[in-house]
């Protein structure tokens, strides 16, 4: 009787120590950690005010990053604000700009644009950026081609002004082949923590433009 | 005990069963602290749930990149961020106003008394009866220019029968760049009804310093550059 007694108290005890077990363990599947995605939004192209639909990086896909990325580094390289600090924090080495481009074509930029940028924020201009039709890479060539948009206004506070329009070809070359399909790769470790250490999204991911030629039109 | 017939007795009977018991009993330990380790555990994993949404806002029409969405803890918005964001706000409304009541076009645009006439401010509009509230928010080369050049163009406006209201619930006022103590540059995106020309868009950027001794209605704040442009 004894025997059984100790028998039955510990199958009892093994019963309740797998129970307790389980319970765990499915606490832990529940509770598992997991990874947030960031999701992009974007506006329509056609308004200032249409709110787009937020995407997850999987639906957006690495063309369409490479697109935007390419679209933040033409707006970079040509955008015009009319506030003398911000010429100068372009022109440092923590920029935007210097952290999207290599050595060659941050000193194209500093040798042509830069001087204009200069004198147009100085006068009290404003430039605006867009860029419009597909961006591709003609075949044989190492350059990927961006039409771009300038819209300039040269008088402050004339509500009667219309902006100067101008448009003209980009050319960069974003590295070879195994540089190229890295675009959109993300730079930082984890994206969350990188933008919480407040780095702009954009340089969160892989992207380095190696050359510059432009043409205007 | 029969000895020496049977000699073959173990010296502790009970050795196997105890053995057993012991042997039972450590695993049962281990497995309670596998359990009371599973049971730690979870609080912890419970924590790690809590992750904020975030979403990264791709800008075709002017190239920025943002992020929004984020829910930050423990936020203060210092006195220095809120004053200059009311002052490129209200700046950027008295500035678009065309008013159909000459006497008060001529208010507003006024030139004044620094010290007698800008000190009485109500504390949340800027506004006083006495008027020159442009005056009172600008700084003094900033009201030369505006005085020069902008304010003939809005006289001959005034006198064409024009009429401009800025739509204030469509005012957003966001930092260009740094902000600080001492001032920095806000971006005012706003729409201004006109009763000739129909709503236009206007994007101004508006650049704040301090001197305390001279503007203290505003804590020190005046607006010393605007530029504005009508977007297309």
């Amino acid at each position: 009787m004894k025997k059984l007694l100790g028998f039955l108290f510990g199958l009892a005890t093994m019963i309740m120590v797998f129970g307790a077990i389980y319970v765990a363990a499915s606490i832990y599947d529940t509770s598992e950690k997991f990874a947030v995605e960031p999701r992009f939004l974007r506006t329509s192209i056609q308004s200032n005010d249409l709110p787009g639909m937020p995407h997850s990086w999987a639906e957006v896909g690495k063309r369409k990053l490479r697109d935007w990325l390419i679209q933040k580094y033409v707006t970079e390289y040509f955008y015009a604000v009319p506030d003398k600090e911000d010429v100068a924090r372009r022109d440092t080495r923590r920029s935007v700009l210097a952290r999207m481009s290599g050595a060659a074509a941050l000193e194209y930029w500093r040798q042509n644009e830069l001087p204009e940028i200069e004198s147009l924020v100085a006068s009290g201009a404003r430039r605006t950026v867009t860029v419009f039709n597909e961006i591709y890479r003609p075949a044989a060539s190492n350059y990927w081609r961006v039409d771009y948009e300038l819209k300039t206004w040269y008088k402050p506070n004339d509500m009667s002004e219309s902006p100067k329009i101008t448009r003209g070809t980009m050319y960069l070359d974003l590295g070879d082949e195994y540089r190229v399909g890295h675009i959109g790769d993300v730079l930082e470790g984890d994206v969350h923590g990188a933008l919480k250490r407040g780095i702009d999204p954009a340089l969160v991911f892989v992207f380095n433009v190696q050359r510059v030629l432009v043409e205007e039109k | 005990m029969d000895y020496p017939e049977d000699f073959d007795t173990p010296a502790f009977p009970a050795g196997k069963r105890i053995a057993i018991s012991r042997t039972f009993g450590v695993w049962v330990m281990v497995a309670f602290f596998l359990t009371i380790a599973c049971c730690v555990a979870i609080p912890w994993l419970q924590n790690s749930r809590t992750v904020s949404p975030y979403v990264i806002y791709v800008d075709g029409m002017r190239g920025n990149w943002q992020l929004v969405g984020q829910i930050k803890e423990n936020i203060v918005v210092p006195y220095y961020d809120s004053m200059q964001r009311a002052l490129a706000g209200v700046f950027t409304k008295k500035w678009f106003t065309i008013s159909d009541d000459s006497a008060l076009n001529a208010k507003n645009w006024a030139q004044c008394n620094r010290g007698a006439d800008c000190a009485n401010r109500v504390s949340n509009t800027f506004e006083s009866d006495v008027g020159c509230d442009l005056y009172c928010m600008a700084g003094d080369n900033m009201f030369r220019y505006f005085a020069d050049k902008v304010l003939p163009m809005y006289r001959s406006y005034e006198s064409m029968g024009q009429r401009w209201y800025v739509d204030t619930k469509k005012i957003s006022v966001m930092p260009s760049g740094e902000i600080t103590k001492n001032g920095g540059t806000w971006v005012v995106r706003t729409s201004v009804r006109s009763n000739l020309n129909g709503d236009f868009n206007v994007i101004a950027y508006v650049k704040i310093a301090r001197d305390a001794q001279r503007y203290p209605q505003t804590l020190g704040f005046y607006v010393t550059e605007f530029n504005a442009y009508r977007e297309q």
